[in-house]
C-alpha cells in the first residue's frame, strides 16, 4: 500500500493542532473539573497559544497581500495595458499614500477616512438600493414557484409595514407578529441549519476525513 | 475654504462620481473606486500593525516571545511558496496549522455561540412567547431543517426521492425559511434606501448651500 507522506503529515498536523485548540477551548480555566482543573487547564494555555499564533499569521498576510496589490498597481503603472489602466493604478497608489500620511499628521480625526472612504462606501450602499429593487422586479420572470411567492410575501410585508401611514396600523401590527414567530423561527432554523454544517464540516477537517489541502505536493 | 467645507467638497464629489454608475460603467466611476481600494488598503494595513503587529514587536521581552514571532512570520512566509512548484508543500504546512485551528474554532464558536444558545431558547419559546407561538416556533424552526437535509433513496428506476413525510415537512420548511429570507431582502431594500434618502439629501444641501451663498 502506498502511503502519500505528504498527506499523512499535513493530517497529523490538522489533527493535532485542532484537537488540541478544541479541547483547550471546551476546558475553559479548568475549574468545571474539580480537583483535575489544574491537570487540564494548560490545554486552554496551548489552544490561546494557538489561536494568538494563527491571528499573527494572518495579520502578517494581510500585509503581505496589501503588499501584493501595491506592487502589482506599481508594475501596471509602468507596463500598463492603456492609458486609463495606468491612471488607475497611479490613483489608487497616491490615494494609499496619502491615508498613510493623512494618518501620520492627525490619528485622532481622519479627514481622508471620515469624508473620502464612508461618503463611498454611503454611496456604494445607497446604489445597492437600485441592485436589489431590479433582483426583486425581475423575480418572478423566471418561473411562478411556491418558494418565490412565499419570498415575495415575506418582502412585502416588510417593505408595506414599514410604510408611516395610520391607515395601515392593523397591517403593521400583523408584521409585528410574523417577525416576532414565524420570521424568527425561520431565522432560527437558517442559523442552526449553518451551525450544524459548520459543526460537521469542522468536526470531519479536525478527525483527517476532509483533506481540501495538500492535493498536489505530497511526498510519495 | 475651512475643513467642513473642503469636508462637504470632497463627500459631495466622490458620492457624485459613485452615483454616475447608474449611467453604466464609466471613467469616472472606476477613478472612484481606484480611490476607494487605495484608501481601503491602507487603512487596512494601519489597523493591522496597529493593533495586531506593533504591540506584539512593543512586548517582545523574552526569548519565547521572540521565538513566537518568529514562528508566525515563518507560516507567513510559507505562504507565499504555492506558486512554486517545488515548495508549495511547505505551503501546505502551514495551511495545516491554520485549517486545524480554524476548524477548532468554527466548532467551538458553532456549539457555544448557535446550537446551545438557538435551541435553549427555542425549547423555552413556549413559556416566553406563549403556547401557540411557541408551538409554531418549534414547527418552523423543525421544518427548516428538515428543509436542509438532502439525503434521499434512490429507487429502482434511478430516481432519488425523499419520502412523503419528509417532502412535506420540507415544504412547510421552505415557507418559513423563504418567508424569513424575502423579509431580510425587504429590510434590505429599506436600509439601501435610507441611505439613498441621506445621499440625496446631502447633494440637494451642498447644491442649496452653493446657490443659497451659505
Amino acid at each position: 500500500m502506498r502511503i502519500r507522506l505528504g498527506f499523512a503529515l499535513y493530517t497529523t498536523v490538522v489533527v493535532v493542532f485542532g484537537v488540541l485548540t478544541l479541547a483547550g477551548l471546551l476546558v475553559g480555566d479548568g475549574s468545571a473539573f474539580g480537583d483535575t482543573g489544574a491537570l487540564v487547564a494548560p490545554l486552554n494555555t496551548i489552544s490561546n497559544l494557538f489561536i494568538r499564533l494563527v491571528v499573527v499569521v494572518i495579520a502578517l498576510t494581510l500585509v503581505i497581500g496589501i503588499f501584493n496589490l501595491l506592487s502589482v498597481h506599481a508594475v501596471r503603472l509602468v507596463r500598463g495595458p492603456g492609458t486609463g489602466a495606468r491612471l488607475n493604478s497611479l490613483i489608487l497608489l497616491v490615494s494609499f499614500i496619502v491615508a498613510l500620511v493623512a494618518y501620520q499628521f492627525s490619528s485622532d480625526y481622519n479627514l481622508i477616512l471620515e469624508n473620502v472612504q464612508v461618503q463611498i462606501e454611503l454611496a456604494l450602499a445607497a446604489l445597492i438600493c437600485f441592485a436589489l429593487v431590479y433582483g426583486a422586479f425581475r423575480l418572478l420572470r423566471r418561473g411562478v414557484t411556491w418558494g418565490g411567492l412565499v419570498f415575495l410575501a415575506g418582502m412585502l410585508i416588510i417593505l408595506i409595514g414599514a410604510l408611516p401611514l395610520s391607515q395601515l396600523e392593523p397591517l403593521q401590527q400583523v408584521t409585528d407578529w410574523l417577525t416576532r414567530v414565524p420570521l424568527s423561527a425561520g431565522a432560527r432554523g437558517i442559523l442552526l441549519g449553518i451551525a450544524l454544517a459548520t459543526l460537521v464540516t469542522g468536526v470531519r477537517v479536525i478527525i483527517g476525513q476532509d483533506r481540501t489541502y495538500g492535493n498536489q505536493s505530497s511526498v510519495e | 475654504m475651512d475643513l467642513s467645507q473642503v469636508s462637504a467638497v470632497l463627500g459631495f464629489v466622490f458620492t457624485l462620481l459613485i452615483f454616475s454608475y447608474l449611467l453604466g460603467d464609466n471613467v469616472l466611476y472606476r477613478l472612484a473606486i481606484s480611490v476607494f481600494v487605495g484608501l481601503a488598503a491602507a487603512f487596512t494595513a494601519i489597523v493591522t500593525l496597529q493593533s495586531v503587529i506593533l504591540p506584539l514587536l512593543q512586548h517582545i521581552t523574552a526569548y519565547n516571545e521572540a521565538a513566537f514571532l518568529l514562528i508566525a512570520a515563518l507560516l507567513a512566509v510559507l505562504l507565499l511558496f504555492k506558486p512554486l512548484r517545488g515548495a508549495s508543500g511547505l505551503t501546505n504546512l502551514a495551511l495545516a496549522v491554520l485549517i486545524g485551528v480554524g476548524a477548532a474554532v468554527a466548532v467551538y464558536g458553532a456549539i457555544t455561540g448557535t446550537l446551545i444558545p438557538l435551541t435553549l431558547a427555542t425549547a423555552e419559546s413556549t413559556n416566553t412567547e406563549g403556547i401557540i407561538e411557541g408551538i409554531i416556533i418549534v414547527l418552523g424552526v423543525v421544518s427548516s431543517l428538515v428543509y436542509f437535509q438532502y439525503t434521499a433513496r434512490r429507487r429502482p428506476d434511478g430516481v432519488v426521492v425523499r419520502g412523503p413525510i419528509t417532502r412535506t415537512i420540507s415544504v412547510v420548511g421552505e415557507t418559513f425559511v423563504m418567508l424569513t429570507l424575502g423579509a431580510i431582502y425587504g429590510a434590505a431594500i429599506l436600509s439601501s434606501l435610507i441611505v439613498l434618502v441621506d445621499r440625496l439629501d446631502f447633494i440637494v444641501d451642498f447644491i442649496a448651500n452653493i446657490v443659497g451663498g451659505g
